[in-house]
């Protein structure tokens, strides 16, 4: 019988929240073809025994999206908030990040990743600074997700709209949900990304965004499915069909913290 | 990574790769790129893939070069094309090959190559001798040339052709490779001499004779990777007329 897979809980300000959008040269169907066929499996096959803990990649649906809104988000969770750099003394992970010039408009996507404690924050939020609204450790791969994307409403200013998450996220810190181990957000100008995490894959997590949800204009509401991958990367597999898996926590074997890093070669 | 058993691959199982460094790049970074990323990721990723050999060189940066002659050369040899073309449906062959974009051009490119029978097109490589050969444990010689401004390219590719039909008849060599542009040409050799022979048989001199402008001759030093994709390792010292012939253990000598 198979054991469940062990928990390896990382502190809240041991992520990169990524907001991507897509080059102006490519489609939305050729860009999730991209992610689902290399992009989102290099991440996931490159990048865990040299730290990486979870990766939680989210396509936003086009059709009621607006152009502020990213085109893409990600969550992914490093062992410790200094293993994503030391991860690029690994030529396994420098291959991965040579890719991503090719996906997105780097001018665009190229913003603030690693978040701060919403208790830096007064009585309003940076505009595409990502804040974490707990201060515990938590393992993102393991137990439930929930994500949600709005755009900022029309007839709202952008500063009473950062001001107004600020409030928001205020509250959340000093009473969180129950069932809530972890939380990230992130408002650009004019949109607002969000996650919260419970440890229990039963735990019922749509209600703790509802208080942010009203503040925005829904784009996207959705779990991140579990889900392995079926292949290494020498198979022969075409890859992920993001148009129908369109947000993912992604499992995969993750070493214990000892080995979580490149290591010097054993010389075998 | 240890030396591997001698693999006899045919002479069209080979992409024929001419760089050139996108102009935004400057060359101390396009050297970084290729050492700390391309190079070793070439061999890591492609391994378990079917790579049979590999044998890259480094032009750009060296004195004279003409802009129109390739910044890097690399010949990749499979144990057949199908393999090659197979290597597409893994994930590993797919990374690989989508890391190139922020650092060459879209003038650069690979080919397979045809048989060599008297004349050249441009961009397309031949090979001269039909029969396999394991490039990764010979003794390789590699010229890069440009093409003369007083020569015209139909002269500069006639003399070429001239050579090479030369070569492939009389010049005793395990395997040789090709290609031209309408300014440049690069060729490769595999020597059959035993080590040591004072001056083995090369078509080189011949070559270098037909063109009268910049060439230089490179011979690939056999080189091993000290480290798998997850070690720790700062990369390989790239320079200026760097030229490499990669070691490793081919998949099927893998236990």
């Amino acid at each position: 019988m198979k054991s469940a897979p062990k928990s390896y809980p990382v502190a809240p300000g041991s992520v990169y929240v990524w907001r991507g959008y897509k080059s102006a040269a490519s489609s939305y169907a050729q860009f999730a073809q991209f992610l689902g066929s290399v992009f989102v499996p290099a991440c996931v096959l490159l990048q865990p025994p040299v730290g990486l803990r979870a990766y939680l990649p989210t396509m936003v649906p086009q059709s009621n999206s607006p152009s502020p809104v990213p085109d893409q988000t990600a969550l992914m969770f490093w062992s410790t908030p200094e293993a994503h750099d030391l991860a690029a003394h690994a030529i396994a992970v420098r291959i991965y990040s040579n890719l991503h010039g090719d996906a997105y408009d780097m001018a665009r996507s190229k913003l603030q990743e690693i978040p701060e404690s919403i208790s830096t924050a007064s009585q309003t939020l940076t505009p595409e600074q990502p804040y974490f609204l707990l201060d515990q450790p938590a393992d993102w791969m393991l137990g439930k997700v929930y994500h949600l994307v709005g755009s900022r409403p029309a007839n709202v200013a952008s500063a009473e709209f950062l001001s107004q998450a600020w409030s928001w996220a205020s509250a959340f810190h000093a009473k969180p949900p129950a069932s809530v181990d972890g939380a990230l957000l992130c408002c650009g100008n004019d949109y607002a990304v969000a996650w919260v995490h419970g440890p229990k894959r039963a735990a019922k997590l749509a209600a703790a965004l509802d208080g942010l949800a009203a503040l925005t204009t829904s784009v996207l509401r959705v779990e991140p499915v579990s889900k392995p991958l079926p292949a290494g990367l020498w198979d022969h597999w075409a890859g992920l069909d993001l148009t129908k898996d369109g947000s993912l926590n992604l499992q995969f074997r993750r070493p214990p913290p000892a080995r979580a890093a490149p290591r010097k070669p054993s010389g075998k | 990574m240890t030396a591997d058993k001698a693999r006899l691959v045919p002479p069209d199982a080979v992409r024929v790769w001419r760089g050139y460094r996108l102009p935004t790049l400057d060359i101390p970074k396009f050297y970084s790129n290729l050492g700390t990323v391309f190079v070793p990721a070439t061999v890591l990723m492609q391994i378990d893939a079917g790579l049979c050999s590999y044998t890259p060189t480094v032009p750009a940066g060296l004195d004279g070069k003409p802009d129109s002659v390739p910044d890097e050369t690399a010949i990749l040899f499979w144990d057949s094309q199908e393999t090659y073309w197979n290597g597409f449906s893994t994930l590993a062959v797919r990374t690989y090959t989508l890391t190139h974009g922020g650092v060459y051009t879209t003038q650069s490119g690979a080919n397979l190559p045809v048989l060599f029978s008297g004349s050249l097109k441009i961009e397309a490589p031949v090979y001269l001798f039909d029969k396999s050969a394991d490039w990764m444990h010979g003794a390789i010689n590699h010229l890069v040339a440009g093409r003369a401004a007083n020569v015209d390219p139909v002269a500069f590719r006639t003399a070429i052709e001239n050579v090479l039909s030369t070569i492939q008849k009389q010049v005793p060599l395990e395997g040789a490779i090709a290609c031209v542009g309408n300014d440049y040409l690069v060729y490769w050799e595999l020597g059959s001499a035993a080590p040591g022979t004072p001056t083995p048989p090369s078509g080189i001199p011949a070559l270098q004779a037909a063109i009268s402008g910049w060439n230089q001759v490179f011979k690939p030093a056999p080189t091993f990777l000290p480290i798998g994709l997850w070690d720790k390792w700062a990369g390989m010292d790239v320079r200026a007329g760097s030229s490499f012939n990669m070691q490793f253990k081919r998949r099927d000598s893998q236990t």
